[in-house]
């Protein structure tokens, strides 16, 4: 823990917004710090003092069993107190505006607001209201940082190296947050991304993020090392993007034939609800588990990681504080 | 002459004096009696009975107006009232301007015009000008009665932002509203396309993962309106154009003849969706703000005139209005106070334009378009007229705004163009910050 002292050096803000506000220095420091909390998992004693007497809220507007668990687990081995908070928000007749929300928050004094909402920019702007860390657990079709975070952790622990990894995203991009965190940060460490999918689920203005978009699926996984499956769903609004997840299974299914144009070595991950047979045939399903069990167990870690980090942002603004009051 | 001595009387001396009407641009005085302007010479000598406005190194001008203004009286009088969107304008040296429906004021009937125009008149400062309905409750269903209200006033007809996608309906109105000399005002939208959009379709909204409006929505419909004009033959008037596939069309349409007018706003030609990507919805209105290729574009096309008016496009909501998620926020800007000020300071003052043609934009050709006698300064012209300070240089702060909606992103923003008098009728409205309003009886006395 001799780090300590330059650690709060590393990280610009007290939130975590998305990837796209971060800089390479700062994921690496939290990859790196996610390897150091890996092994707490192992020991019989599961639990480090570092956020003691800290709080961390999960405010949940969307629901969501592995990305909060995965929180209040990485809160709870580093002894921080958790409260979990879900508001069903099928609409935004929860009644409550989003300041009166956020006043709520910082009159309770907690030190992390884990948050996730339907609609993209909400951490953004709860950042802005309030002084806690502000974590992003998923925002509208905006971003999903922690999820890309535990992606680059889990090709770097499988794979050895990030950069000039060649990276293969397939499914529905345009409503994938985790997609756009992961292409953010993936061509931020220096990795080279291919985007598979239909043209209605590819959203414009993303050539710009340096990517290489392909709508047939065999030419975009050439040599793929990593294969990001993004998940597909038919909403209401998807009737003008997706004629039937059936056709979309017939040229987006990750089958062998399609496998083979990958690299051998190839890694698999999905950081969702595997639909068999319409985003991956089953039984490469079964194959590939592996990879995909591996991202579960370090989310644990880099969301610890992440918690641990954004907290020595926190202590030193408030010694700032306190410093100026002395004066 | 003896009855003379009852009416106002003014003279304004040594100011530069701009008629948009024709082109006229020079050092002169205007000699103001009663409601008009009797005479526009050098070196007018006075009569003894006028009250003489030194107005040396300041621009006397016609006063604005402008053809997008919104209220919500009587339905929210906490966004806007007849009566602050009225001191709101005469602060912004706009003299007339037109009220247009929104979601809180739909004027689709006789009786909702008459309102407006009594409560304006009461009001006594800047001219109300309403702009009807074209369907009944903006459902873009049935016309709605168009005649009636031209009749009791109305100037134009809008369904606001409600495009009607009903192009057999569109045709008929278009051919129905011309026999009543009401201008259609059409908003340019294909609903399906910009179905649920917040921003503008692109870089930003794929970066922060709103959903989109394409700059296509418009382009198709602004072609559509286009069309029926030419088959029709009736003028339209197209609001607000923000892409630079609209000004293409719309260029075109004019070599070819088509009768047509277009408008745009300040925060067009000044913003650009790159300032959406931290969500602050002050910068979320309808259309969206475009991408910097549009906005040069639309620079460009206010500067050559194939823009013929510029507007405020003025939407005042509350501070909660847009306190809150982007996705949930309400669209619009309160623009009626920075209009002229953003018009001058980035057109003009940078160069790029003339006065007299700045003053085509934001006062000629609105009132040929509202049916309104203003934008002029001549002989026997109404004496609608703003003195303007140009040189002084003043940052814009919502918190001084008049209007109940202090919802711009221009808040700091430094410009020169700051009002000093605004004449109504021949009477003094505003004088250096102060709106000095005549009674109802005072008006009668007259």
């Amino acid at each position: 823990m001799g780090r300590v002292f330059f650690i709060d050096m590393v990280l610009r803000s007290k939130d975590l917004i998305g990837t796209q506000y971060l800089t390479e220095d700062e994921i690496e420091e939290i990859l790196t710090t996610a390897q150091t909390f890996t092994e707490i998992a192992k020991r019989t004693v599961k639990k480090v003092p570092a956020l003691r007497g800290r709080t961390v809220v999960n405010i949940f507007f969307e629901p969501s069993t592995r990305t909060r668990t995965s929180f209040e687990l990485a809160a709870k081995r580093l002894s921080a107190d958790i409260l979990n908070i879900n508001v069903s928000s099928t609409e935004p007749a929860y009644g409550e505006t989003l300041t009166d929300i956020a006043k709520t928050i910082e009159a309770m004094n907690v030190d992390f607001v884990v948050v996730r909402h339907p609609m993209s920019g909400v951490p953004h702007l709860l950042a802005q209201k309030i002084t806690s860390s502000v974590i992003n657990a998923g925002d509208g079709k905006h971003e999903h940082p922690t999820q890309a975070l535990v992606d680059l952790f889990t090709i770097r622990q499988l794979k050895g190296y990030i950069e000039d990894i060649k990276v293969a995203i397939v499914g529905d991009i345009s409503h994938s947050r985790e997609a756009k965190s992961n292409i953010w940060a993936l061509t931020k460490m220096g990795a080279k991304v291919n985007l598979i999918g239909p043209p209605t689920l590819i959203p414009p203005g993303i050539e710009r993020l340096g990517v290489k978009i392909y709508y047939d699926m065999s030419d975009g996984l050439k040599d793929a090392d990593v294969i990001i499956i993004a998940p597909v769903e038919m909403t209401e609004g998807h009737r003008y993007l997706l004629p039937s997840l059936r056709e979309y299974a017939r040229f987006y299914c990750l089958t062998r034939d399609r496998l083979n144009n990958a690299n051998d070595d190839c890694i698999v991950l999905h950081s969702g609800i595997l639909k068999r047979g319409i985003e991956i045939d089953p039984i490469i399903a079964e194959e590939v588990y592996d990879d995909i069990i591996h991202q579960i167990e370090n989310g644990t870690a880099v969301r610890m990681s992440v918690l641990y980090l954004l907290s020595f942002m926190h202590k030193s603004k408030l010694n700032n504080g306190e410093s100026r009051k002395k004066e | 002459m003896e009855r003379a001595g009852k009416r106002n009387k003014f003279l304004i001396k040594g100011g530069r004096v701009i008629d948009p009407s024709t082109g006229f641009d020079d050092r002169a005085d205007v000699l103001i009696v009663g409601e008009r302007i009797k005479k526009v010479g050098k070196s007018i000598t006075p009569e003894g009975q006028e009250t003489i406005i030194e107005a040396k190194d300041k621009i006397v001008m016609p006063g604005i107006v402008d053809t997008n203004v919104h209220i919500s009286e009587p339905t929210r009088y906490d966004r806007e009232t007849i009566g602050s969107v009225i001191r709101s304008a005469v602060s912004g040296g706009v003299s007339a301007f037109a009220c247009k429906s929104n979601q809180d004021v739909i004027i689709d009937h006789q009786a909702i015009v008459a309102y407006l125009l009594r409560s304006a008149i009461e009001k006594g400062l800047a001219k109300l000008l309403p702009v009807c309905a074209m369907t009944t409750k903006l459902k873009g269903e049935n016309i709605a009665e168009i005649g009636q209200m031209s009749e009791m006033g109305a100037r134009a007809c809008s369904d606001n932002t409600h495009s009607i996608m009903d192009s057999n309906l569109q045709r008929r109105i278009l051919e129905y509203a011309y026999a009543y000399g009401l201008t259609p005002i059409l908003y340019p939208e294909d609903r399906y396309l910009a179905s649920g959009g917040v921003i503008n379709e692109g870089y930003f909204s794929m970066l922060t993962g709103l959903p989109a409006i394409p700059s296509i929505a418009e382009e198709i419909m602004v072609n559509r309106d286009l069309i029926l004009a030419e088959m029709t033959g009736v003028p339209i008037h197209i609001a607000p154009i923000t892409t630079e596939g609209s000004v293409k069309l719309i260029r075109e349409a004019k070599d070819a003849g088509i009768m047509v007018t277009c408008e745009t706003c300040p925060h067009y030609f000044l913003l650009t969706d790159a300032l959406c990507k931290d969500f602050n919805p002050l910068y979320k209105v309808k259309p969206p703000l475009r991408s910097e290729r549009d906005k040069s574009a639309i620079m460009r096309a206010v500067i050559d005139g194939t823009i013929d008016v510029i507007s405020s496009d003025h939407n005042p909501l509350t501070y909660s209005d847009k306190d809150t998620e982007f996705l949930v926020a309400e669209f619009g800007i309160s623009g009626i106070e920075t209009l002229f000020s953003l018009s001058y300071t980035y057109l003009v003052d940078r160069g790029s334009l003339s006065m007299v043609e700045l003053l085509r934009r934001l006062s000629f050709t609105p009132s040929k378009i509202l049916k309104h006698s203003g934008g002029r300064i001549a002989t026997d012209a109404i004496a609608d007229i703003a003195i303007v300070d140009i040189r002084d240089e003043y940052e814009i702060n919502p918190v001084d705004f008049r209007s109940r909606g202090r919802n711009t992103p221009f808040g700091g923003y430094k410009v020169k163009g700051r009002v000093e008098i605004l004449f109504i009728d021949g009477s003094i409205v505003y004088k250096d910050g102060k709106i000095t309003p005549k009674t109802v009886s005072e008006r009668l006395r007259e």
